[in-house]
């Protein structure tokens, strides 16, 4: 890195809004889902259609509670929605019913790796705007479907003193909203999106500088990106001596610059009041108990417990918790296998590279759990070398069928015969009695073309360890 | 006086109303009485009160199901629209992005 | 002519439950008499002859017409209320040729009861007035003098309904607009508790004051609208749960046995007609069997101001949709920051632009805390007052508006002297209680004079017995307009 990053630490804030994966909207009954041809999901509430009026959506609170209690926030009792007052064509009352004073989370965290913890300042309930789309001209197109769909704003103490710590807090948040089923956790379609606020001081300084926002960033790595050009930038200004403007940037993704927002009018007065159509936001202890029961195992506590029960080192631990869904496949995998070291190897090599290859989520990945697990004792019982139980594998995927099918159909148990493998292996040297003087004048790796040779003769099937303690038996006897 | 043409200005671009010149001075001088005139809330003593910011009669939930409700038809919505193409709305171009 | 159109509510029904006429003769007859006096009225700014008719004849062929509680009954509606399929104008320039494709609630209910609906009436703009002058679309006329406003901002419902134009109206209440242009055209209006009546498909102007409510020409007739509209509404999250009672037939005990409340020095700045015809009132109410007692309102007097504050900060925000974006009026530029700039300036008058200013002067960085909070702060004494009253008495009672009614043009010029017309309802609409107002004798002028009745928060029950009650002791019933 720079000699600035030696002199100059960021001081970095996330601000991170999630879609929340309700079926309705949050004001209204409009379905929430992506994806609809432009305004075909739309009803005089999200519309802003004079005498329309919001009814919150009760499974969007308990979304909002369920991330609170996961970061370990105060859950308020009592919260009340307000309305946040700009005009934008985005934004058909042109206002957002959001929540100011009093948010219905505030006071969490989230641990990062290695026990430092990132302030959750607080969580609070939002509707989404419309979709403004560019068109070519003088004009510009508004898609109301998006405009009411719930979102949680999730804001974060400047606690974060790297670009590597911004990135893993926004993928342990992002891990975290799909565990808790709430979120889809996607940046690219937008159901989870970051701004972040920066700025630079001295190391060991306990001041705070001027922070910048940036926002426009549409995936993790533009997050990075943008966080890294911003301390160069504000980095440099402060070693030249000078003063960072305050200002709000966007990210201009081809060009890999931040540029200042031009705006016709000054900061924006939101000129926020309390939501007369809406009374004040009650959370009962009904729905704080049904929250928690149905809380699932958090990804630091499984992987935790990943690394203790299987005995899995932290890094495949840390892999096999990335979501909830390869968590559970891994689990299944290893009970029916009776091998967590094998699953958790096959899990992390060949299903996760046919799943980044075929671009698919684990849950259209055709092998079930326990026919993997079947797979796998089949391979660790050594009826099948390790490449051919790739090879199975494929097969299964291909067709369906079952490991132990598949090997009974095609033959394919490895041969461990010792006097099979004996007859072979003498074939094999009595064919190449020029590589035979080659070994035994002192050239050992004419063993692997012995050994090839017998998985050619065999068609593969030969246990390569009998293989080779095999010809190093008959090679010996041949010396003398 | 409390509100002068600055004001008026500034009450402008947050209400995105632009007067006419022959009604902002008008205006101004009538805004500029109205806010004397409620001045005199500054003389209650609201000492330890605390404010109604919602009214309602009855304690209890107002909150719905996540259930889909059928909404409008696109035309329904869009039919009325000064003006929309290929079923969006259409307004002037949007010099930059606004609030996230 | 038939007389049918002077029948009110609950004469109509009971002729129309009995089979003695057709929803179809009474429908003509009210559309006669729009015909015939709206020119000299203008109450109306829409009449859908032809879909009133077309009700009428269904609902007499589907033989409901008797059983319904309101069925055959025609009622006009203020054209702040949304009807599917029909123009919902606000009397505004802004929204002159909108169609909502939804019927507000209350309007559905009252069609479900069997109600026809005649048309649209005049309004103050977005309700914003005491007058109906604020109207962009045109003037309405006091029924008892057309030189005289007809009260707001619901005058073209009160007007309908005074001459005979409909057997029932609704009309909306913020600060008085149901109340104060009953009084001033002689019918009884009331608005309920805040919440009792969804306000979906209200177009919005003061959210947590604002309420749907009926006018009729007689207490009973209002009973029976209200009742056929109240009740939860889950597209309203404002809206109460609290059971509805057929109050229509508890009327009969009236004031008996009642206290009542009044506030003497709050009403110490009544016009004198107002105070000879308030005082014979009360008389009317001990005759009719009701204690008097005094009370106090120590912080009434500040109720305009703090709804000034409050209702126009709510208003800068409801107003704020009116864009030219999605629908509605959009002026012809070619920047977005001058399409919405310009289309608001040509779309609102000058009340409404006076008062989506002013409430968005209050909520602005570095006023909110000295304006809008000490606002809200003094709402919360003005609902304690109230408190203190009915622990003491079942009922207040004052007069509607401190004025007969005024002339057209004299008001309009200073807005505050228009606010202060609204001085005895608006302290009803901060705490969100029930209030009536019914005509309870005429000037020497021969204008009307209405008293309001106030209760308990969903004390319904009580406020229409009251008015019941008082309303047979005063005898205003004899001198309708001819």
């Amino acid at each position: 890195m720079s000699a600035r990053s030696d002199r100059y630490e960021p001081v970095i804030g996330l601000e991170v809004h999630a879609q929340l994966s309700t079926r309705s909207k949050m004001f209204c009954g409009c379905s929430a889902a992506y994806g609809g041809e432009p305004n075909t999901q739309v009803c005089p509430v999200c519309v802003g259609l004079p005498g329309a009026l919001p009814v919150a959506n009760a499974r969007a609170v308990e979304f909002a509670v369920r991330m609170g209690v996961a970061t370990h926030c105060a859950i308020a009792d009592e919260s009340v929605f307000a309305r946040k007052n700009y005009f934008y064509p985005d934004c058909p009352k042109n206002y957002q019913i959001s929540q100011y004073d009093t948010p219905l989370c505030h006071g969490g965290h989230l641990a990062l790796a290695g026990g430092r913890r990132v302030g959750i300042t607080r969580i609070h309930l939002e509707e989404d705007a419309g979709k403004l789309l560019h068109a070519e001209g003088a004009h510009s197109l508004v898609d109301m479907n998006r405009s009411g769909v719930p979102l949680i704003e999730i804001v974060s103490e400047p606690d974060i003193r790297s670009v590597e710590e911004a990135s893993e807090y926004l993928q342990k948040l992002r891990s975290l909203v799909r565990y808790l089923g709430i979120c889809d956790g996607n940046m690219e379609e937008g159901s989870l999106r970051c701004d972040v606020n920066i700025s630079v001081r001295e190391k060991g300084s306990a001041d705070l500088g001027v922070k910048t926002e940036v926002k426009n960033l549409n995936s993790f790595k533009q997050v990075e990106q943008a966080l890294a050009y911003e301390f160069e930038r504000q980095a440099g200004i402060a070693e030249a001596g000078g003063a960072v403007a305050q200002d709000t940037l966007l990210w201009n993704a081809e060009r890999g610059v931040a540029e200042v927002m031009r705006s016709k009018e000054e900061a924006h007065d939101y000129r926020y009041f309390p939501e007369p159509d809406l009374l004040v936001l009650r959370v009962d202890e009904s729905l704080r108990a049904r929250v928690a029961s149905g809380m699932p195992e958090l990804p630091d506590a499984k992987e935790a417990r990943f690394v203790a029960q299987y005995k899995l080192p932290a890094y495949d631990a840390g892999v096999l918790t990335a979501t909830r869904e390869v968590a559970d496949y891994f689990e299944a995998a290893a009970e029916a296998a009776g091998e967590a070291k094998a699953a958790s190897n096959w899990v992390m090599g060949e299903v996760l590279r046919e799943l980044n290859e075929r671009k698919i989520e684990i849950a259209a990945f055709e092998v079930a759990p326990a026919a993997l697990g079947e797979l796998i004792r089949i391979q660790v019982a050594g009826k099948i070398n390790s490449s051919t139980a790739k090879e199975v594998l494929r097969k299964m995927i291909a067709t369906g069928k079952t490991a132990p099918g598949i090997v009974a159909e095609k033959g394919l148990e490895q041969i461990s015969d010792d006097d099979a493998i004996e007859r072979a292996a003498t074939e094999v040297l009595d064919a190449h009695p020029g590589e035979v003087s080659k070994y035994l004048g002192g050239k050992e790796k004419v063993m692997a073309f012995f050994v090839g040779q017998l998985m050619k003769a065999t068609r593969g099937k030969a246990n390569p360890k009998l293989a080779t303690d095999t010809f190093k038996r008959l090679l010996e006897a041949r010396r003398g | 006086m409390k509100i002068d043409r600055d004001t008026i200005r500034h009450l402008e671009r947050l209400a995105r109303i632009e007067l006419d010149a022959d009604e902002v001075a008008r205006i101004t001088e009538q805004l500029d009485r109205i806010v004397a005139f409620v001045e005199q809330l500054q003389s209650v003593d609201t000492a330890g009160v605390p404010p109604t910011g919602l009214m309602s009669h009855e304690d209890g939930d107002r909150l719905r199901e996540d259930e889909r409700r059928e909404g409008l038809p696109r035309d329904a919505v869009l039919g009325q629209a000064p003006d929309a193409t290929d079923g969006y709305f259409r307004v002037p171009r949007v010099i930059e992005r606004g609030e996230s | 002519m038939s007389a049918l159109h002077t029948l009110g509510v609950s004469e109509l029904r009971a002729r129309l439950a009995a089979g003695e006429m057709s929803p179809v003769d009474a429908v003509a007859s009210t559309l006669d008499a729009i015909a015939a006096r709206d020119a000299g009225v203008g109450a109306y700014l829409e009449v859908f002859a032809d879909d009133a008719m077309a009700r009428a004849r269904a609902l007499a062929d589907s033989g409901d017409c008797r059983k319904l509680p309101l069925g055959g009954v025609p009622i006009a509606i203020k054209d702040n209320i949304c009807v599917a399929g029909k123009r919902t104008t606000c009397a505004s320039r802004i929204l002159r040729d909108y169609v909502s494709p939804y019927t507000a609630t209350a309007a559905e209910r009252l069609q479900a009861a069997g109600a026809i609906v005649l048309g649209k009436t005049n309004l103050d703009e977005f309700a914003m007035g005491s007058s109906t002058e604020n109207s962009a679309l045109g003037t309405t006329r006091n029924p008892w003098d057309p030189a005289r406003a007809p009260g707001g901002s619901s005058g073209g419902s009160a007007a309908a309904v005074a001459a005979e134009m409909a057997a029932a109206a609704l009309g909306s209440d913020t600060g008085g607009s149901i109340r104060q242009p009953a009084s001033f055209c002689g019918v009884v209006g009331m608005k309920p508790t805040y919440g009792r009546v969804s306000r979906y498909g209200l177009v919005a102007f003061a959210s947590s004051l604002d309420q749907i409510g009926p006018i009729a020409r007689s207490v009973a007739d209002v009973a029976l609208v209200l009742e056929a509209m109240c009740g939860h509404d889950p597209r309203d999250a404002t809206s109460l749960s609290a059971p509805v009672d057929r109050w229509s037939e508890r009327l009969e005990a009236g004031l008996e046995g009642m206290t009542v409340g009044v506030p003497a020095a709050f009403l110490a700045d009544m016009d004198a007609t107002v105070r000879a015809a308030f005082d014979a009132a009360l008389a009317r109410a001990r005759e009719g069997g009701a204690r008097i007692r005094e009370v106090t309102l120590p912080h009434a007097a500040y109720a305009v101001a703090a709804y000034y504050i409050i209702a126009n900060a709510e208003a800068s925000a409801n107003l704020a949709r009116y864009d030219g974006v999605k629908y509605g009026h959009r002026a012809v530029v070619d920047t977005l920051y001058d399409m919405y700039t310009r289309t608001r300036d040509q779309g609102f008058g000058a009340e409404v632009k006076r008062r989506i200013l002013l409430g968005t002067y209050v909520l602005s960085a570095g006023y909110y805390d000295a304006y809008y909070r000490q606002a809200q702060k003094v709402r919360s004494l003005i609902i304690r007052d109230f408190e203190a009253v009915f622990a003491a008495c079942d009922l207040l009672m004052m007069p509607t508006a401190p004025t007969p009614p005024f002339r057209l043009g004299e008001k309009i010029d200073d807005p505050i002297l228009m606010y202060l017309s609204d001085v005895y309802t608006i302290p009803v609409n901060l705490a969100g209680l029930p209030g009536i107002s019914l005509p309870v004798g005429l000037t020497d002028g021969r204008l009307p004079v209405g008293v309001q009745l106030v209760g308990r928060a969903l004390d319904e029950e009580r406020v229409l017995r009251g008015a019941a009650g008082l309303e047979r002791a005063c005898g205003f019933h004899e001198r309708a307009i001819g």
